[in-house]
């Protein structure tokens, strides 16, 4: 640490940081607030009227490949395609006019336990906006011609998602880290479910996934006013019951397995891998320490300002001529379980280069869960906020982290709650959450590429802890 | 974290930078630098200081050297080292980003609030005081060939079309180094250009979420900044032209573009935003490949992806379509868009409007990105607000936009070309 003490004289303005520190939570507290109601029928509404001109309002919906079946794999993003193809009232053509009109864009993203569709627009435009959300989820057309195009449309996407190394790998790694559970289904589907998936399937899907129950309208921006929101909210969706007329959805349980998965093609450019050990779900109390932890391992990769001089030890040593491409941290939460670990690319040409990349990247999980400095967390606090409060500073980063506050927890965190949080944060509480999840935990491996030199199992699984502490 | 980016601010939206807040406040201070704040009540300070010094300002025996420039920050400083430098931003949680476009050269900084006043003393060291030691150069030599073996077809395409569009002006010079210049500049002639242009007197520093005030006394007193005023470029007018680049893959990229308005011009940014989003724009995620607007419509049979694109400097720019069609399909796609604008009339606009001014509004609310766009509103124009005179266009002069770009092509094709027509065919 003697390296920071020389920096000291040029922070001049350095006495005032206390202060300003109180300043920031001040600043979190008298930020707009956010209010939530549940209708009747369990559909909740969360709003925040941050007087900007501009809105994001969302519908967030659990459902995702965790439900489905291997029939049925992919329905849940065959669907949301399918929600743009035009309604009963709109066409496809009608919907693009009519919200290229208002200056506003729709959007939407599947994953593995939630679908989210959220349109940017004009905060003079709230109305017109939830009414067209609305008419999107709740009179769509899923006619048979658009239903046979889209199906084209899904199978060239996964032709396409075949050269996405990185997204090939992330589903290598879910199929073994969650096999025999549904987090180990492709939110993209198979081949063979896509082609087979029929247009009453998706139409049953919907009726048994988008109960309101299992919904969230989520809305952030100017004109976002609760009670609006609320009275639109009761008038578009008060009426959905909660019957499910085909099966109740299931995950299929959580169970994380220590194992290994390799994809052997010695025609891809390089060697793509993951290693993690099984993360904590999205409310579990260890959620936020390991995501400082995870933020701190970082991401760095060949195009990068710092590499030998990076103000990580790691990267210092990673760079150190193991044929390393890149790496990037990942931290998945989902509902009850998650993914905590590292993805890289490497040349991984020699058995030994690909080891030490292991071993450096365990090294540092080790030291956090053993080592940790005081110094050093304020460190590791003070880059996650960087990254959580960018995110959350526009209003659809806002609105997600609502979103998935409500559908997930049941409630809602402020933005001066987290701050709260993070510095309650110590080195000892880190260790405890780094103790509890990742030090000699199991740990699942996928390799995709150029895999000969990926160690085997148990040389990884040796690393996960340490002789002396 | 130490990360580049290269192309920002040359494209996308300069534009936004011309929204106004009620709570951003300017001066300039004696010696000549522009300080600029923009209070959101957010936890996270976004900084930028910015230099007038992007690569237009490369002498014609200089090319590529802004860009490795660029990749220096991060290293030695003239009072510093580089490693303690940036070890002390770590603890504070900064992400530190250094950027060139034609224009401009800087460094930006996002930081915790609270630690704004350690990240700012950083700030100014690593971005205007770069030593260019003799041992760092060979280093540096590296991550610029890391560079340069990682552009996209998109960056190939954008420095294809300034060299197109501008000939031997100044705005003509690449973001990245020719590949053959990579480390050829020696320390004298690294500190030359640094002495001459990383000057307070064509120097901005601009922050969300700081206090006016600390910003100011940083920037009066405490900023390492060296004195002076570099001498004004040479106009770099649009001429027009082309640039062909054959590659492997099944598709061809294309840009093609006419003269646009100027950073200053802001009426003319307007007409120019809300003109483009009536050629394209993409309201629908999955609606279908080509989006919807005017040349959209016109490539749809084609199947091509369509996009708007558009470079604003302060003397000059350019505005058109970015287009990624099947190789075969190239030819009728490239005539049927250039047909297109050539013989544009303005419908209904109301629409395009609206969608003009909330891409403006949402380009503003990502502070990290939004910064370099101020700082190149700072350092380039005197215009008012963008959202005002987009509410203001009217069909003529949109239309007047439209004659402006279609009435001279700067074309660059990437990828299978060979069914592109040369820029004297359309």
């Amino acid at each position: 640490m003697s390296l920071r003490q020389l920096v000291r004289p040029i922070a001049t303005l350095q006495s005032s940081r206390s202060a300003s520190a109180a300043a920031t939570k001040q600043i979190l507290e008298s930020a707009p607030a956010a209010h939530v109601t549940s209708l009747k029928n369990g559909f909740r509404v969360v709003s925040e009227d941050n007087g900007k001109p501009t809105v994001t309002i969302g519908i967030f919906v659990e459902n995702g490949s965790r439900f489905e079946t291997q029939q049925n794999s992919g329905v849940s993003s065959f669907l949301e395609h399918l929600l743009y193809k035009g309604t009963n009232k709109r066409t496809q053509q009608q919907l693009e006019t009519e919200l290229a009109g208002l200056g506003a864009s729709l959007s939407s993203e599947t994953g593995r336990d939630h679908t989210a569709y959220y349109v940017q627009a004009a905060s003079k435009d709230v109305e017109k906006v939830v009414d067209i959300v609305a008419d999107i989820l709740r009179n769509p057309k899923l006619d048979a011609a658009a239903v046979e195009k889209e199906r084209q449309v899904l199978l060239n996407k996964l032709d396409e998602l075949e050269g996405n190394y990185q997204n090939l790998t992330f589903d290598m790694l879910h199929t073994t880290a969650f096999q025999g559970t549904g987090l180990a289904h492709y939110p993209h589907g198979t081949t063979k479910s896509i082609q087979e998936i029929t247009a009453d399937q998706i139409r049953q899907w919907q009726a048994d996934n988008y109960r309101p129950v299992r919904m969230v309208l989520s809305a952030v921006g100017g004109g976002a006013e609760h009670g609006k929101l609320v009275g639109l909210a009761e008038k578009y969706f008060g009426d959905l019951s909660n019957e499910y007329p085909g099966k109740v959805p299931s995950d299929l349980g959580i169970r994380f397995t220590g194992s290994e998965f390799r994809f052997r093609n010695d025609k891809f450019p390089a060697m793509f891998a993951a290693i993690a050990v099984e993360g904590v779900g999205y409310g579990h109390a260890d959620a936020l320490p390991l995501a400082v932890v995870a933020n701190g391992i970082g991401q760095w990769d060949a195009t990068h300002g710092s590499s030998h001089n990076a103000p990580k030890r790691h990267v210092q040593r990673l760079v150190e001529g193991y044929g390393l491409h890149g790496f990037e941290q990942f931290n998945i939460n989902y509902k009850n379980t998650g993914l905590w670990g590292v993805y890289f690319v490497a040349d991984g040409k020699d058995f030994e280069n690909v080891t030490n990349i292991h071993s450096i990247i365990q090294k540092e999980w080790k030291h956090m869960a053993c080592a940790l400095e005081a110094q050093e967390v304020e460190g590791l606090i003070n880059q996650y906020r960087n990254r959580f409060f960018s995110k959350v500073e526009s209003n659809t980063g806002k609105a997600k982290f609502n979103a998935k506050e409500l559908l997930y927890t049941g409630h809602l965190r402020s933005l001066a709650d987290v701050e709260e949080q993070l510095s309650n944060l110590s080195a000892n509480s880190i260790g405890q959450a780094m103790n509890r999840h990742i030090y000699d935990r199991d740990i699942a491996t996928a390799g995709v590429g150029r895999t000969e030199g990926f160690p085997e199992y148990s040389y990884i699984r040796q690393r996960m802890w340490w002789w002396r502490l | 974290m130490l990360s580049r980016i290269s192309v920002r601010g040359a494209s996308s939206a300069a534009a936004s930078a011309t929204a106004s807040a009620p709570t951003k406040q300017t001066h300039t201070t004696p010696s000549g630098l522009i300080v600029s704040s923009d209070e959101r009540n957010g936890a996270v300070s976004h900084l930028v200081l910015a230099f007038r010094a992007g690569t237009r300002y490369e002498l014609p025996s200089q090319k590529g050297l802004v860009h490795h420039i660029r990749n220096f920050v991060g290293r030695d400083t003239n009072n510093y080292l580089g490693v303690p430098l940036l070890w002390s931003t770590a603890g504070t949680g900064a992400t530190i980003r250094a950027f060139a476009t034609r224009d401009l050269y800087g460094v930006t900084l996002s930081v915790p609030r609270a630690e704004v006043n350690v990240a700012l003393s950083v700030l100014g060291h690593v971005a205007a005081q770069p030593s260019f030691k003799p041992w760092e150069l060979v280093e540096n030599q590296e991550t610029l060939i890391a560079d340069l073996a990682s552009r996209s077809a998109f960056d190939f395409l954008n420095d294809d079309v300034h060299r197109a569009a501008f000939r031997n002006g100044g705005l003509s010079n690449g973001l990245f180094a020719p590949k053959k210049l990579v480390g050829t500049y020696s320390q004298a002639e690294l500190q030359g250009f640094a002495a001459s242009r990383l000057v307070s007197g064509e120097a901005a520093l601009f922050g969300i979420n700081v206090a006016h005030d600390v910003l100011a006394n940083y920037g009066e007193n405490h900023a390492p900044l060296n004195s002076g005023k570099g001498q004004p470029t040479k106009a770099s007018p649009f001429v027009g032209g082309e640039s062909r680049r054959w590659s492997s893959g099944k598709l061809a990229h294309v840009l093609l573009v006419g003269e646009g308005a100027t950073i200053s011009d802001v009426k003319g940014l307007a007409a120019q935003n809300v003109l483009l989003a009536t050629l394209a724009h993409n309201t629908l995620k999955y609606g279908g490949k080509s989006g919807n607007g005017i040349l959209a419509k016109a490539v749809a049979n084609e199947g091509a992806g369509i996009s708007a694109y558009q470079a604003a400097y302060a003397d000059s720019g350019i505005a058109g379509v970015y287009l990624t069609v099947d190789g075969a399909a190239a030819g009728s796609a490239v005539r049927s868009i250039a047909k297109a604008l050539k013989n544009f009339t303005a419908g209904d606009i109301e629409g395009a409007k609206a969608l003009a001014t909330s891409r403006v509004a949402f380009g503003v609310e990502n502070g990290a990105d939004f910064v370099i766009d101020k700082a190149a509103y700072l350092l380039g124009a005197k215009g008012e607000c963008i959202m005002i005179a987009i509410s203001q266009t009217t069909k003529a002069d949109i239309e007047a936009a439209a004659k402006k770009l279609s009435k001279k092509f700067a074309l660059a094709s990437y990828g299978d070309i060979d069914h592109v027509p040369y820029v004297d065919e359309l």
